[in-house]
């Protein structure tokens, strides 16, 4: 008895402190200085930059190198003295629930930030699915929301039915995105499959899900119409065992593309591929690029080095963009304690140019309106950074966005498996990059 | 059930202070009980959240927003809970029906179908659907008891995600359906954001007719025969218990409940996808239904609310709680990294602290707590049950 009423009294102190401390650091006080700050950039409060992304449980390999991207420019942009009087501040919000990514968990994070006056833009979400339940909420808030990884054509596109997802805006665009979408990214590797690899039969299997088989169907499509053959199966995400699939293969199959995000299941596909004797190139879409063999729940941790050799994938963004050495030493040097994610991801990069387009959106805006209030500053970021004729310097070269929300410069990427690469234990290393602005 | 109910309550049980008058009213007039209660709740609710502990999360409108996605589980827990809680059958495909309602609506009002049917009636028919769905799902597993039903349910509940994913032509497979029209009431949307109000009382109003419903059928005749067939089949249906129709009612009702909340669901977040309905959100309903206590409405209704706040808005602000409170050392965790460990030690700890659930029916309170309870030991069971 006297424990339990210790217990409740030490959680009633600690609400009180807590009640005690709020305030000040959490929202922002405009136009109140400091007192006595007589340096010359004023202190106005704080803006946060949301983020979207599954962090937790399967997710977590995906999400937390992608969070960790738009961290870093934060972080810097806070050195460097916040932006117009402004300090920053992320506020990371996890939608995966049970170690999978929400939608209605990703609704309801949109809904968060949207209330929160002090969120100026929001980078993410990873998922196109999570993004189709985000798009509304965010289109009616007018809050500006860049994805660096979401693909799915109908986001964006009218002709694809994305005037779905803002029906009470659709002049008004509040979505952008870095990466290409899948009705690039799908075709790309099948011109590379049929010209450069010289493949003629595949068997495609996707994983069932938004974003794996609307790559796969629009893969499928192209190589179809380049004159190879296909044989489709769907497999959901977390088979286990792929060899009835592997051995209702037709003989003359020289190749597989898997359209799909790794969560162990391409990873098995290629181990028992290898394991069949089946030596042809595995090719696939920016989700079976996850890293290297060290990674966590990487294909080629999963399958193994020597299994991975002869894997190609394709990355809907630059691959070989000017400032990677450097980004990615910045990464690692901001990141060394952390365990699990010292090296940056493959959307490590898209996401630090998403925050770099959202902070460079705000500067411009605190630029021409510097005593504008929260509401006028949320407006005028996404104002500015959807206009077509602005241009962001960001570490993936300089971008823009179509009057859809599209990237300009929709580059694909492709990545090969170096056994050898990562101490030996195997990591994709860029081959070649091409722009589809002109399609 | 009410008869025997009023003359407990005449015993000293109650006892004659304002408290013992109060639940003696509550339990003769149950449906204005829940009205005044839930519309007290509701009251309070979007008050507390203005007071400091819970404001340095987030704001009003955004508290409420998560209240009414929680009131989608409150309504799935109470359907459940017929199933499970009244009549003893265990149904771990939970999810199926609330897919089953979600895509009703899904197909009614979206440009996927061109169709664009008004909310309202659809409300109703998504109930329909789903318990027309819930006893074709009852009728082949009448003659199964148990662990073997419970196998059956989780097929049916694998089966329809499945079957959603696979028929592209009429679901758009994993694209899942977009663009779904919210409610309009007197030719005025639902707002999506801003303003939380009409969401928060519909969903209000679904919960209190539901419970009313509920507690009704409890006392009802139906209701007692749930409860024979909870506690011994065999006997029932030798007591003149028709156990055919009795537990497809019981099927029925709980998967109407769960339509119910899926064709809310699907207005509300305006696109549904197979993987909202996956195995992890029936086990969610059932973990509800059994901290808040198995068979006990406005319990299993708590519990469902609590468990969707810690789980959904409580963990995963924890990250942000502490940063805005400056707590030393606690702001350095990421809180992110341990919700599952969190999650798993509040559930494990509930079970061992109270296996019989937060605020369980008093039938099994006794059932596991018999030395504790006076009355039962001095009196018995009111349904003439001896104490051990």
């Amino acid at each position: 008895m006297k424990l339990r009423k210790l217990g409740g009294l030490a959680l009633g102190a600690m609400l009180v402190a807590a009640a005690c401390n709020t305030g000040g650091g959490a929202t922002a006080t405009p136009g109140a200085p400091a007192p006595g700050a007589t340096q010359a950039p004023v202190d106005k409060g704080t803006l946060k930059i949301g983020v979207t992304l599954p962090l937790s449980g399967g997710a977590a390999a995906d999400g937390q190198p992608t969070m960790k991207g738009a961290q870093l420019a934060v972080d810097q942009a806070n050195e460097a003295g916040g932006i117009g009087g402004y300090k920053l501040e992320l506020m990371v919000l996890d939608h995966a629930v049970n170690g999978k990514y929400n939608e209605q968990q990703g609704a309801q994070d949109m809904q968060t930030f949207v209330g929160d006056s002090a969120v100026v833009g929001v980078v993410g979400p990873y998922n196109s699915a999570v993004a189709k339940v985000q798009i509304p909420i965010s289109n009616d808030a007018g809050v500006l929301q860049c994805s660096p990884a979401n693909t799915n054509e109908a986001l964006t596109k009218p002709e694809f039915g994305a005037l779905d997802y803002r029906k009470n805006f659709p002049e008004r665009i509040n979505y952008v995105r870095v990466a290409a979408t899948d009705d690039i990214q799908g075709p790309a590797m099948a011109v590379y499959d049929f010209n450069t690899l010289k493949l003629r039969n595949l068997l495609v299997v996707d994983d069932v899900t938004t974003f794996g088989k609307g790559v796969a169907d629009n893969f499928q499509k192209k190589f179809e119409e380049l004159g190879g053959t296909v044989q489709r199966v769907g497999a959901p995400a977390d088979t286990t065992d792929f060899n009835s699939i592997i051995s209702a293969a037709k003989p003359e199959t020289d190749g597989v593309y898997y359209g799909g995000v790794v969560t162990s299941g391409a990873g098995l596909l290629l181990k028992q591929l290898r394991q069949q004797g089946k030596t042809f190139p595995f090719t696939g879409p920016d989700g079976i690029v996850n890293g290297s063999g060290k990674a966590e729940g990487a294909l080629i941790q999963i399958a193994g080095a020597a299994a991975s050799a002869g894997s190609y994938g394709t990355i809907a963004a630059i691959g070989d963009f000017p400032g990677r050495a450097d980004f990615e030493a910045a990464y690692a040097e901001a990141f060394k304690n952390d365990a699990d994610f010292n090296t940056a991801g493959a959307y490590s990069g898209p996401a630090y140019a998403c925050a770099t387009i959202i902070l460079k959106s705000l500067e411009e805006f605190l630029k021409t309106s510097p005593d504008a209030d929260q509401a006028a500053i949320r407006e005028g970021v996404r104002a500015w950074a959807s206009d077509t004729s602005n241009t962001f310097d960001t570490v993936l070269g300089t971008e823009s966005f179509d009057k859809n929300g599209d990237t300009t410069q929709p580059f694909i990427s492709f990545y090969v498996v170096d056994p050898a690469a990562a101490d030996g234990a195997g990591d994709w290393v860029f081959k070649e990059q091409l722009n589809f602005a002109q399609e | 059930m009410t008869a025997a109910n009023t003359k407990l309550s005449r015993t000293p049980a109650g006892g004659p202070g304002l408290r013992g008058r109060l639940s003696d009213l509550s339990s003769r007039h149950r449906s204005i009980a829940v009205i005044v209660g839930m519309s007290l709740v509701a009251l309070v609710l979007p008050l507390i959240v203005l007071l400091p502990p819970f404001s340095s999360f987030s704001g009003q409108t955004v508290w409420m927003d998560g209240f009414t996605i929680a009131g989608i589980y409150v309504l799935l827990a109470l359907g459940l809970n017929v199933v499970v809680g009244l009549a003893g059958l265990l149904d771990l495909g939970y999810a199926a029906f609330f897919a089953i309602g979600a895509y009703t609506y899904a197909l009614a009002a979206s440009p996927f179908t061109g169709w664009d049917l008004p909310f309202w009636p659809m409300l109703l028919v998504g109930a329909v659907v789903a318990a027309i769905f819930g006893i074709l799902l009852g009728a082949p597993t009448l003659r199964l008891r148990g662990d073997y039903l419970a196998i059956v349910t989780l097929g049916f509940g694998e089966i329809v995600p499945i079957v959603i994913l696979n028929s592209s032509k009429y679901t758009d497979g994993p694209n899942g359906i977009g663009g779904i029209s919210p409610p309009t009431l007197l030719d005025t949307r639902f707002p999506t954001t801003g303003n939380p109000w009409p969401f928060y009382l519909t969903m209000l109003v679904l919960i209190i007719l539901s419970m009313i419903f509920i507690y009704r059928l409890q006392d009802s005749r139906l209701g007692r025969a749930w409860m024979a067939i909870r506690e011994d089949e065999l006997a029932a249906a030798a007591n003149g218990v028709n156990t055919v129709v009795t537990k497809l009612l019981a099927f029925a009702i709980g998967a109407s409940t769960a339509g119910l909340a899926g064709v809310f669901l699907a207005s509300k977040l305006q696109t549904v996808t197979p993987n909202l309905f996956r195995f992890d959100v029936s086990f969610t309903v059932l973990a509800m239904v059994v901290l808040g206590g198995m068979g006990n409405v406005w319990g299993v209704a708590v519990g469902a609310f609590i468990i969707f706040m810690i789980q959904s808005v409580f963990l995963k602000q924890l990250n942000i709680f502490f940063n805005n409170v400056q707590v030393p050392i606690l702001s350095d965790i990421d809180f992110l990294q341990y919700q599952f460990l969190l999650y798993g030690i509040a559930l494990v700890a509930m079970m061992l602290l109270r296996p019989e659930g937060l605020f369980p029916s008093r039938r099994r309170r006794r059932e596991l707590h018999t030395e504790e309870d006076e009355v039962f030991a001095e009196h018995g069971d009111a349904m003439g049950a001896a104490p051990e």
